[in-house]
């Protein structure tokens, strides 16, 4: 093996190990801004030990993320569950709601997803379980996406109206019959600690917590199954991805086309051509793994030669 | 026509270029009126009292959420 050969593959190897240790780096920087986000917005920890929700003023803001508010340490109000509160009432519509989600939706698009959501995280957890991964083909994962468009319009938004009378009374749909995470991080911790609680679970409890065992089997399998299909959050944010203040691209003329980005994208997208769009979740994962530099991330003017669309 | 092959091109990546510009310019353009409108939006929710109906719906353990119904 001549010198050179020698050389070339030493620094290969030195840019190979730099370029893992620069993933294994964000992906712990990643995890720790989810741990801490789960934490704060679910900062009572007295409620776990009594079994009783927070009930405090910070309850009339809405946190930006999927956060059950029926969850005993959450303390403020998740967005989805307001939004139908208030559509089961005379109002019929959240503008206090809808105006949180616009401003969050705009400024940070879906980075809200993929480092803040206390349930993004469980997902992200759920998929290391070393598992055979399940490969959603391409023309059915573009239908699926849509679902969650349909969550949104049916269950959280006409759902509510629908069911409520003159007086109001409705019911939150999405909450009621869908949403995992009001299980998870509601349902059973408070189960668990009230008698009366669990005198009361029936048929619907069952549902629930078959819907979450679904969902969370399927993150095991299937990465962010329930961001990319049945999050109506997501669907908003997904609205407002493309113009957030907050973005990612890709710089065309440093990209050498080596599909690295593409394997470890947890919403399976093209990322050279997707990164844009609605379904990324701006996690920073391909940007972390590509060797050139070419995927940039932050609040910058796109430049004329780069990521033409 | 090497020429006119080579205008084309860069007439083409002039327009591309504006394009683009014309698209980052609508992108801040929406990016302001969301800011604009999810700020009106709010006023307009705390006006019609919708604050005090998510608090009120907040501090009960919403049965339906955790499938109590």
């Amino acid at each position: 093996m001549s010198r050179m050969h020698r050389a070339r593959l030493t620094a290969d190897a030195s840019a190979g190990t730099n370029h893992d240790k620069a993933q294994r780096r964000h992906g712990r920087f990643r995890l720790l801004i989810q741990l801490l986000a789960a934490a704060f917005f679910n900062g009572y920890a007295a409620g776990f030990l009594r079994g009783k929700i927070f009930t405090g003023k910070t309850k009339l803001l809405c946190v930006p993320v999927l956060n059950c508010y029926a969850c005993p340490g959450a303390l403020g109000s998740c967005p989805i569950g307001a939004m139908q509160a208030v559509a089961g009432t005379r109002s019929r519509f959240s503008f206090y709601v809808l105006g949180t989600l616009m401003l969050f939706g705009t400024v940070l698009g879906r980075l809200l997803c993929g480092f803040l959501c206390p349930f993004g995280l469980i997902q992200d957890l759920l998929h290391r379980i070393p598992t055979p991964k399940l490969h959603i083909p391409r023309k059915i994962d573009k239908i699926l996406r849509y679902l969650k468009y349909a969550v949104l319009v049916i269950l959280v938004l006409l759902g509510p109206v629908l069911s409520a009378g003159t007086l109001g009374g409705g019911d939150p749909w999405f909450c009621k019959y869908i949403c995992p995470a009001g299980t998870l991080e509601g349902g059973i911790p408070l189960l668990l600690k009230n008698e009366t609680l669990r005198q009361a679970a029936g048929f619907l409890f069952s549902w629930k917590c078959g819907v979450l065992l679904t969902v969370l089997l399927g993150a095991v399998f299937v990465s962010r199954c329930f961001c990319r299909y049945l999050c109506p959050l997501g669907a908003v944010y997904a609205l407002f991805n493309r113009f957030a203040l907050y973005q990612m691209q890709v710089d065309r003329a440093r990209c050498v086309g080596c599909g690295k980005c593409d394997p470890v994208c947890p919403m399976a997208l093209d990322v050279r051509k997707e990164i844009t769009g609605g379904e990324c979740i701006r996690c920073g994962k391909c940007r972390a793994v590509c060797p050139v530099g070419a995927i940039e991330s932050g609040i910058r003017q796109i430049a004329p030669n780069e990521n033409k669309e | 026509m090497r020429n006119c092959g080579a205008a084309a091109r860069g007439l083409s990546a002039r327009f591309t270029e504006q394009g683009t510009l014309m698209k980052l310019k609508t992108k801040r353009i929406l990016r302001l009126c969301c800011i604009l409108a999810g700020a009106a939006c709010i006023c307009v929710g705390i006006r019609r009292g919708e604050c005090t109906v998510i608090l009120q719906k907040a501090v009960k353990i919403c049965l339906e959420c955790i499938g109590l119904g």
